[in-house]
């Protein structure tokens, strides 16, 4: 769950207090802890692989440089998923910048936008992989409803939370989270039906 | 026990197949960037000691040079603190007065 007890909230006080006094020891200790978290972020955001281990490193690297300015008003969770937020949009819209570059020179402007290359979930995906088809699901989805399932539904923070985590109405959360709903059931419907049956 | 909806499986689906690790040794590879990242800002660290410490000794030169130079007639600050003759006309027919003689004609 995102906010950490209040226990893990203190310990995470002493782990950050350690680092910032140039503890290495502690930063390591705060890494593994929050491995899951961020890498559940990166990874909902921009798929597995080694963009995602490269966002990963960089979001902690910048959590590191941040030790100094750290005063603890939000959960260090809390923090370094926004970083990871951040981090993942900015290397999408790099993906997307280099996907135009080689794109544009076969392709005339007038022609369809383009979008983030997907796999179809029941098309690439073997049927017994569900796994990948849950990550072909998510991928498949724009990048703002991607981040509402990935805060949402993967890490379990309240509409609320998710709301000031994205900078967006609770509003607009409810209804993006619906709208990607919408696309993900007929896609994971398959699997649905079989861990049901 | 509710029977569980179509929705709540599809989330009971993308929570149960998140993936929560980057792979073996990702503290370590994330402990390797920390060092270097820490390595580079002790040497800019460095590098803005120096340049206060060189900043500071320029004032202090400046400061020493405006203060134990006897002060010319027309001289501005900037000048007295580089150590420049002042620029005027007097100044020009001085110099005109110690240079040889030289004519457009002679240096042909």
């Amino acid at each position: 769950m995102p906010d950490s007890s209040p226990g893990a909230d203190q310990d995470d006080r002493i782990l950050v207090d350690r680092a910032q006094s140039g503890d290495e020891q502690a930063f390591r200790l705060l890494v593994e802890r929050y491995e899951g978290a961020v890498a559940a972020t990166v990874i909902g955001m921009l798929g597995p692989g080694a963009d995602a281990d490269d966002v990963g490193q960089e979001v902690f690297v910048r959590f590191y440089r941040s030790l100094p300015r750290f005063r603890g008003e939000a959960a260090v969770k809390t923090y370094l998923t926004r970083i990871a937020i951040n981090q993942s949009l900015n290397a999408l819209k790099r993906r997307r910048r280099l996907l135009d570059r080689f794109v544009s020179r076969d392709r005339s402007a007038d022609e369809a936008p383009l979008v983030e290359p997907t796999v179809s979930g029941e098309r690439a995906v073997s049927s017994n992989d569900v796994g990948g088809a849950v990550h072909a699901a998510i991928r498949s989805l724009r990048v703002e409803h991607r981040a509402i399932v990935v805060l949402r539904m993967i890490e379990g923070y309240s509409t609320r939370e998710t709301a000031e985590l994205l900078g967006v109405p609770q509003g607009t959360v409810m209804s993006r989270l619906s709208r990607a709903m919408k696309t993900l059931k007929p896609m994971l419907r398959p699997w649905a039906a079989e861990s049901d049956g | 026990m509710a029977e569980r909806t179509p929705e709540t499986e599809t989330e009971r689906l993308v929570r149960a197949h998140a993936r929560r690790s980057f792979g073996p040794g990702f503290t370590d590879r994330v402990m390797e960037r920390v060092g270097e990242d820490a390595s580079g800002l002790v040497l800019l660290q460095q590098f803005w000691r120096l340049a206060a410490a060189a900043t500071a000794v320029t004032l202090l030169l400046v400061g020493y040079s405006v203060l134990w130079t006897e002060p010319v007639e027309g001289q501005s600050l900037m000048e007295a603190a580089l150590g420049l003759e002042p620029v005027s006309i007097a100044a020009a027919y001085q110099l005109a007065d110690k240079l040889p003689d030289i004519s457009v004609g002679d240096s042909l």
